[in-house]
């Protein structure tokens, strides 16, 4: 293979999965600005290894060990300030998140449909906190509510988005089965 | 014995202070036990997880969808590589080439590059300062390479003399030339190419050093890394404790003092018998590679340009210019003087010499048309003695008063190049046959190139180009680089 083409392939086997790589290190570390170095480390790594990773294997499998790599490697950098989980239950979690990533395109596709049937009061809170990245405190002020409120608000729309999901692939499931 | 599980209201108001980010010492604490205990638990921790990723991640499209500027280079460097003439000097920083070559593939690029990095501009202030420096030659550099400069994230190629960078962290890194080595943050670097020794204090604990192969975690040590991107690389702990994490592998190793490993593309290994030979020959097939860097800055180098006479206004201390004027006056050649050294003639396979050209300030473009450059080739060792301070048009050798004409009895063109009317800060070179066969008769252990711009300007006014000397703060100087035949035994 010539580098260009070697450039080539790499470039679109990473765009087949950038979102789902992005969704999946997002899944193991809550901070985006986190995430987002640790991603894009990640991504440099990919490319310099990307001589040791054998065409026509799961490229998305491979990257991920890249990224898991890559979150223990940033962790141990960490000041002690930032709270994260030590190495045993990031590896722990890490290989639950594994064994979901079969299901995580249902799981996405039914979060996207669960967040159409919540009221327009909580698809409107949702909204300014993870699209418009309003504070707590924001949205508490924009919407008369107290913070303790917004808080018990978001709690529940997530367990009712969590319920919901649950519900949806298990039918989904039932009927291919 | 299973203690009782923990309710699952109380796991989700955890998970909740997980995700919005308010979750106490305390409550860390629960929840990591529970993680750790709770299988059930911990997969539901992961959906909750996974809900919020994808809500975060939404329908925008997120800067996590992006390549960062440097990989878009290194992209671009490997798709250029294949018109570059000689595969050993990749890697060694060409970033000029591959900011071009960005431009050409830009197309594969649709839909993956949104824009610069968000946090690169935190970055500007320095991670640290080159504190020492002994008989050092720089080559391509980011950033000014003089002691005392301030680190910046980037790429720096060391071609020789020992270089001793501080990082603001405490970490303290002792490069060995030739080495090709990145500064990412204060606690991160890259060696790609070399050997450097690291003297990291409790301060620095994590400080991290990338390899071609794998990454060197420290912990609070000395430790020496001898890195080949080629074949194995070495890292030796002289005191303390690091981590080797291997990337094709993802293994760790945890290296104590007086341990070593040595690690390829495929495999690593600690060494812990005797296995310096092995790493030392590791080092040596890196110092023998059979590439040569030379400037106009090494030795007894010299760079220098002449000006037609009456040419009182617009020099240059940091910049050799080159004009081809419409009168008699401000014409502009260069003059470049390498020491070849102990380069046996006829042992260059291939060459390639580079000029940085930044902006001078003087002239107009609008009154340049796209330029052309020829490069001349000294062919009479004679001639060579030339002297920085003294040279003028008059005794220039092999000068002809016109403003690119060169008396060809006594030099010969070696190779041509453009720039067009609009670039300012770009890299050119010239490399080729006619060059590494004029370099392979040079018997004097010293050459002299000659750069002209044969394009006059269109009126007068125009504008005056100029590339970097041996004076530039930041633009390496004039560089030959040499591939060799293996020296026969």
């Amino acid at each position: 293979m010539t580098e260009s083409v070697r450039v080539e392939y790499f470039i679109s086997e990473l765009a087949k999965v950038e979102r789902k790589l992005a969704l999946h290190t997002m899944t193991m570390v809550r901070n985006e600005a986190d995430a987002e170095d640790i991603l894009q480390q990640a991504k440099l790594v990919m490319w310099r290894a990307f001589g040791q990773f054998t065409p026509g294997t799961n490229f998305s499998a491979w990257a991920r060990k890249i990224i898991l790599n890559q979150v223990l490697t940033y962790r141990k950098k960490q000041k002690r300030d930032r709270l994260w989980f030590n190495d045993d239950i990031l590896l722990q979690v890490a290989e639950e998140v594994e064994e979901s990533n079969e299901a995580l395109e249902r799981q996405q596709a039914a979060l996207k449909e669960c967040v159409t049937k919540l009221s327009p009061d909580h698809q409107n809170i949702l909204q300014q906190r993870y699209f418009g990245r309003q504070s707590i405190e924001d949205i508490a002020t924009a919407s008369e509510r107290t913070e303790g409120a917004v808080y018990r608000l978001l709690s529940r729309i997530r367990k009712n988005l969590h319920d919901c999901i649950t519900i949806t692939t298990k039918k989904e499931a039932m009927n291919h089965a | 014995m299973p203690e009782p599980k923990m309710n699952e209201d109380d796991f989700r108001t955890l998970c909740d202070a997980h995700l919005d980010g308010t979750l106490t010492p305390e409550q860390h604490g629960l929840l990591s036990d529970t993680l750790r205990d709770d299988p059930v638990l911990r997969r539901s921790f992961v959906e909750y997880c996974q809900l919020d990723a994808g809500l975060k991640l939404g329908s925008r499209a997120s800067t996590l969808e992006r390549l960062p500027e440097e990989l878009a280079d290194e992209l671009a460097n490997a798709a250029e590589s294949n018109i570059v003439e000689f595969p050993a000097a990749r890697g060694f920083g060409f970033r000029e080439w591959a900011l071009a070559a960005a431009a050409c593939i830009a197309f594969l690029f649709a839909g993956l590059w949104v824009g610069p990095r968000l946090n690169g501009s935190a970055k500007q202030a320095g991670v640290g300062w080159i504190s020492e420096t002994r008989d050092c030659q720089w080559g391509d550099a980011s950033f000014p390479t003089v002691k005392g400069s301030r680190l910046q994230p980037g790429e720096l190629f060391l071609a020789a003399g020992h270089a001793t960078l501080k990082f603001d962290s405490g970490a303290e890194v002792t490069l060995e030339g030739p080495a090709q080595f990145e500064v990412f943050d204060e606690m991160h670097c890259a060696i790609r190419k070399g050997t450097l020794t690291a003297d990291v204090p409790p301060s620095a604990i994590g400080f991290t050093v990338t390899t071609p192969h794998g990454d060197v975690v420290d912990f609070g040590t000395k430790f020496g890394i001898s890195a080949n991107p080629g074949g194995k690389s070495g890292v030796q702990v002289i005191e303390g404790k690091v981590e080797l994490r291997h990337t094709a592998t993802g293994n760790t190793l945890e290296l104590h003092q007086g341990e070593k490993a040595i690690y390829d593309a495929s495999s690593s290994q600690s060494l812990r018998d005797d296995a310096e030979a092995e790493l030392l020959s590791a080092a040596r097939r890196v110092a023998a590679e059979p590439l040569v860097q030379i400037t106009t800055a090494s030795g007894k180098g010299r760079a220098a340009y002449v000006c037609s006479p009456g040419s009182t206004n617009n020099v240059s201390d940091t910049l050799l210019l080159l004009k081809n004027s419409r009168n008699t006056q401000y014409h502009r050649k260069a003059y470049l003087g390498f020491e070849l050294g102990a380069l046996k003639p006829g042992r260059v396979k291939s060459a390639s010499l580079s000029l940085a050209f930044e902006p001078t300030g003087f002239g107009f473009a609008s009154r340049q048309p796209d330029s052309i450059f020829e490069v001349y080739g000294l062919i009479e060792d004679d001639l060579n003695a030339w002297d920085e301070q003294t040279l003028d048009w008059a005794n220039a050798p092999a000068n002809i008063d016109d403003g690119a004409t060169i008396d060809t009895t006594k030099a010969q063109l070696l190779g041509t190049f453009e720039v067009s009317q609009t670039e300012r800060s770009v890299m050119r070179q010239i490399k080729g046959e006619a060059l590494a066969r004029f370099l392979n008769s040079r018997t004097a252990g010293y050459t002299t190139l000659i750069v002209v711009r044969a394009t006059r300007e269109s009126w007068a006014g125009g504008l005056v180009h100029g590339f970097a000397g041996n004076n530039h703060p930041t633009a390496p100087p004039p560089t030959l680089r040499l591939v060799l035949e293996e020296a026969a035994n």
